[in-house]
């Protein structure tokens, strides 16, 4: 029986996907029968390979001096009138008057960030500089062979993040596989401090978001371990996906002890976080210690933060602030 | 990325504008050559390079090192591309084979066919469903096999 029109061009366009991989397995069982049987849609295939090649891109064009000049020019105008910064924004509203604090403007919150961002600096400069009993070295860490001839391979940059790939086994242990090292596959329980620092790894350095968030999701499992938490820091600070963020900072906020870093990098994204329920997370964990401390920024926040919500929490903490003090 | 483009980029990400302007330099040649395959009408071209390069500016502080700088233009070229309003190739003969395709069809097929990526990634750079995707490159495909068709009747 012929087929219909529809399904005919349904296959034709499968037989165009199939030349670029792009079937799924069921897609590809399906259409491989039809083809099997059907002798014009091979024939069909052989005229859309010999039309693909026929039309072979060449890059016969280049572009021009002058077009390149005039262009830079005209972007250098524009580039010129822009502001220094992305976050010295002109739109944010100024605050004529405050009853505790006068002089807010959009340039306190860039002197907060600053001063906050060197705080959280030093504090890890200080931190790896003179590393504590509770965090081993690598080395004292790596007491299997197979332990160290991981470490190895990711401290010499052969395992980088793309490499590693891990699942959930029925025993609740972290398979790990790795491709390009020495060792293919390790198996742990995910406190161990291999798992951590592999998951913390993949989390700090992967380009693949899917990957970075499975990480973090993992190691909501690992509680109040100070890898975690420096991994998680960094993330909240500096992963440009606000899914991951948001699970950054929950994870923070499940932290027995929200010790001074932890506070400055809620306060950070407090202040400089885009995403409402990331700031709106960050003056939750910061409520639950209330100090002075967070005045000025509760200031800040209580006045300028874009959205409604946030505001008046914050100004709700500020109250209680004030009143308790 | 060397040395050279790495210094330029710390320096343009503090806010040194100078140093943003050597970086457009060093780029714009190869970026401007490759938004011809897609970009033929002169006011088109000169729009999409002054967006691009003031989004690039934008956006810089969001650049975090872990790929060539060129790539990571690559998805805000292809996007401003992708919204650039449809309008006829310059040449009204349409001389070369891609010029029959639609705006669209044109920039997704060059995107899978000659640069190789994968319908996934167009998806993803697009912003659109890779279903979309899929529909439009197999209407660019069978537009170009209706020409060669054609042509050799």
């Amino acid at each position: 029986m012929k087929p219909d029109s529809t399904q005919t061009k349904r296959l034709k366009r499968n037989a165009i996907l199939r030349l670029y991989n792009e079937l799924s397995g069921k897609e590809l069982t399906k259409f491989e029968k039809s083809l099997a049987i059907n002798q014009d849609l091979q024939n069909y295939i052989n005229e859309i390979q010999f039309s693909l090649h026929s039309v072979a891109f060449v890059a016969d064009e280049i572009p021009s001096a002058h077009f390149l000049t005039q262009q830079r020019s005209v972007l250098l105008g524009s580039i010129k009138s822009k502001p220094k910064h992305k976050f010295i924004k002109s739109s944010v509203p100024k605050i004529v008057s405050f009853s505790k604090v006068s002089i807010l403007s959009s340039r306190v919150r860039l002197y907060l960030l600053m001063i906050l961002g060197i705080l959280i600096v030093g504090t890890l400069i200080i931190k790896f500089t003179f590393p504590n009993t509770s965090m081993p070295s690598i080395t004292s860490l790596a007491k299997k062979p197979t332990e160290y001839k991981i470490r190895a391979s990711v401290d010499s940059g052969l395992l980088s993040p793309e490499n590693i790939k891990f699942s959930r086994t029925q025993t609740g242990e972290l398979s790990f596989e790795f491709s390009g090292a020495e060792i293919s596959t390790y198996n742990e329980k995910v406190n161990n401090p291999l798992v951590v620092d592999l998951l913390c790894y993949i989390l700090l350095n992967s380009t693949n978001p899917g990957r970075r968030l499975q990480s973090v999701k993992q190691l909501a499992e690992v509680p109040d371990n100070q890898t975690v938490k420096d991994a998680l820091i960094t993330t909240l600070l500096s992963d440009p996906n606000q899914g991951i963020r948001l699970k950054s900072i929950r994870l923070l906020g499940e932290f027995t002890i929200v010790d001074v870093v932890i506070k400055q990098a809620c306060m950070k994204a407090l202040l400089d976080d885009k995403n409402n329920t990331i700031r709106m997370e960050a003056l939750s964990i910061l409520s639950n210690e209330p100090d002075d401390t967070l005045l000025p920024i509760l200031q800040v926040v209580s006045q300028m933060d874009e959205n409604e919500f946030v505001r008046s929490e914050a100004a709700r903490l500020l109250q209680e602030i004030v009143e308790e003090t | 990325m060397n040395q050279e483009t790495v210094t330029l980029i710390q320096q343009a990400q503090t806010g040194d504008k100078q140093a943003f302007f050597k970086l457009v330099e060093l780029y714009d040649w190869q970026i401007t050559a490759n938004m011809l395959q897609f970009i033929r009408q002169e006011d088109q071209l000169e729009s999409v390079y002054q967006t691009l390069f003031n989004t690039a500016y934008d956006k810089l502080h969001e650049f975090r090192f872990d790929r060539d700088f060129y790539v990571w233009l690559y998805p805000i070229l292809f996007k401003i591309i992708f919204n650039t309003p449809n309008t006829e190739p310059i040449n009204s003969k349409q001389d070369r084979p891609l010029d029959l395709l639609s705006h669209h069809e044109r920039l997704i097929f060059i995107l899978i066919h000659n640069e190789k990526f994968s319908f996934k990634d167009v998806a993803i750079i697009l912003k659109r469903t890779k279903n979309f995707v899929r529909s439009t490159f197999c209407s660019a495909v069978e537009k170009l096999h209706s020409n060669t068709v054609r042509d050799e009747a």
